[in-house]
């Protein structure tokens, strides 16, 4: 009877294992407790991880802002984009960055209801700038909450940030998509709408960065979508793909592993082939994980970056390297560089008080 | 021969709808794995659920009918496809307020309204093999149609002529942009999407359209 019950007991316990950890498979090994709460538990973890910096609010639970009372008056700098790329978007909420963010599921833009209620949340009298990257979901459903919030009399702008050079050629540069360079984008608008700036002048600066701002990645692996269970891609385990998107898009070349140099004169050539800058130009530099690939490696990139930069009489005037806008778990990494003024040098240089901000 | 609908007809064609996209999901992922992020199937099944859940009777208006489906979009969806269905639904709500009775002789004029705002929205061009494509040829044949009956059978033709014209085409938009070659011979997930919603609509749907046996 005993051992009759124990044996129930323990097929019981090995049911409700198997059951809890259905989804995972050789594909997918994550710290997650189930994909359909991934989002929603990361954001409420990140909101307890850093106390005082994020409140999350919205119908959906789906609208991330400053814990802090932000001043009456400046202009409200919102984003928004889907999950998946911490930090970005949401991660830069806070002082001298975003106001308040609209967050998507895993790789999916946010809905109208979260994205307008993101733009409300981030409006303090002053007007509202979302700034976005151009995904055609985030771009058409950003338009018509903008369009909606205009027709009941608010002050609202776009600018809608098309850095990745891979995507498309400089003839259809407007049909970019968006990756890292927002990070600038983030920086500069922030910074201006803090200095009190209105809301055509914080639009106006955003887009000089963005006209000179360039990125371009490298995929050395894939991730994989909780919800999908299965990586975005495939991409053999000695192959690399250059110019790939932030979501598995399709690159410029797949081809063999090369050493990190290597890597790093294409990535730059390409990058200056498009940008165009002359010698003695100030840039900013922006060596970017994708989420896997550790510190050590951006620095050895970072390193030969500078050198051929600099090789071609730029003057690197601000630099970052690290985990900006990643994909999850993909391995590689992106360069971004923008030609800077001492305008926005100084908007660069600004304060900003955020945790996952790192200058 | 019903010569007009009303809101309440809006609501059992979204239910009709609504059932077809949950069954359809796992294909139309697929579908959109291959030019795509792979989650359009996912993405149309939350919203269809989402539709599903709110079991309330639609009243006669037409317009509140319309406007009560985008609204549900609005709280669920951030994709492209579901901007696009929420711009029609929006203009065709506008066009039909407070109308308890609408004729379907009105339908071609208003559905070519709510193109032209789609595509405003979008800025995608006729013949970029989008869910556009099928919206516009259905649109267009079944101008002068008065009856449910004809409407029902002309609409369906015109969605699968769409598609059958279409498949032949390169992509022009979306990720297969990048190599449209690669769209040449395939369908556009919108597009299937959209005959699929035109047989649920009309409630013509069979098996074979929903696993994609139509071919």
């Amino acid at each position: 009877m005993a051992r009759g019950f124990e044996n129930t007991a323990v097929a019981l316990v090995r049911w409700i294992r198997t059951e809890t950890i259905e989804w995972q498979s050789e594909d997918m090994k994550k710290l997650i407790n189930s994909p359909e709460k991934y989002v929603d538990e990361a954001l409420a973890g990140m909101s307890l991880a850093h106390q005082g910096a994020y409140k999350i609010s919205g119908s959906n639970g789906r609208v991330v802002e400053r814990a802090k009372k932000k001043p009456r008056g400046k202009v409200g700098v919102v984003s928004g984009g889907g999950f998946g790329h911490l930090p970005l978007f949401a991660g830069y909420v806070g002082e001298g960055l975003l106001d308040a963010c609209a967050v998507g599921h895993v790789f999916a833009g946010p809905s109208y209801d979260d994205i307008s209620e993101s733009l409300k949340a981030g409006d303090q009298g002053g007007g509202v700038l979302s700034v976005i990257a151009n995904y055609g979901g985030d771009t058409m459903v950003f338009g018509m909450v903008n369009d909606m919030l205009t027709a009941e009399g608010k002050d609202c702008a776009t600018v809608i940030v098309a850095d990745d050079i891979a995507s498309a050629d400089t003839h259809r540069a407007e049909t970019r998509r968006g990756v890292a360079g927002i990070i600038f984008a983030f920086k500069v608008a922030g910074a201006a709408a803090e200095k009190g700036l209105s809301l055509s002048e914080v639009k106006a600066v955003t887009e000089k960065a963005m006209a000179g701002c360039r990125s371009i990645g490298v995929a050395l692996s894939a991730c994989t979508v909780p919800q999908a269970g299965q990586p975005t891609f495939e991409l053999e385990d000695d192959a690399i793909e250059m110019g790939m998107g932030i979501h598995g898009e399709k690159g410029l070349w797949r081809g063999a592993l090369k050493p990190a140099d290597e890597i790093a004169s294409e990535m730059v050539e390409r990058l200056l082939d498009d940008l165009k800058p002359v010698g003695g130009t100030k840039v900013a530099v922006l060596v970017n994980s994708l989420g896997a690939t550790p510190l050590e490696e951006l620095y050895i990139l970072y390193r030969k970056v500078a050198h051929l930069l600099e090789a071609e009489g730029l003057k690197i005037a601000y630099s970052l390297a690290g985990e900006y806008a990643t994909s999850m778990e993909m391995a590689g990494a992106s360069v971004s560089v923008m030609r800077v003024d001492d305008e926005l040098l100084g908007l660069l240089n600004a304060p900003a008080q955020c945790p996952l901000w790192r200058a | 021969m019903a010569t007009v609908f009303t809101g309440t007809d809006v609501g059992a064609a979204m239910w009709r709808v609504a059932l077809a996209l949950v069954e359809s999901k796992d294909r139309f992922n697929k579908l959109d794995a291959a030019g795509g992020d792979g989650d359009m199937g996912t993405t149309l099944a939350t919203v269809s659920q989402a539709l599903l859940a709110d079991n309330s009777l639609y009243s006669d208006d037409v317009g509140e009918s319309l406007m009560r489906i985008a609204k549900t979009i609005a709280r669920t969806s951030g994709s492209s496809l579901s901007a696009v269905v929420m711009t029609g639904l929006i203009t065709l709500g506008k066009t039909w307020a407070a109308k308890h009775e609408v004729a379907w002789i009105e339908m071609a004029p208003a559905l070519s309204n709510a193109l032209e705002t789609m595509q405003a929205r979008s800025k995608a061009r006729l013949g970029d093999k989008t869910v556009l494509d099928g919206i516009a040829r259905v649109a267009r044949n079944i101008e002068g149609i008065s009856t449910a009956e004809k409407m029902s059978v002309t609409a369906q033709q015109a969605a699968a002529d769409a598609l059958a014209e279409f498949r032949r085409c390169p992509a022009i938009v979306g990720r297969l942009r990048l190599e449209p070659s690669k769209g040449v011979g395939t369908d556009d997930p919108g597009m299937v999407a959209f005959y699929v919603t035109v047989l649920a609509m009309t409630g013509s749907l069979s098996r074979r359209a929903v696993d994609g046996s139509y071919k």
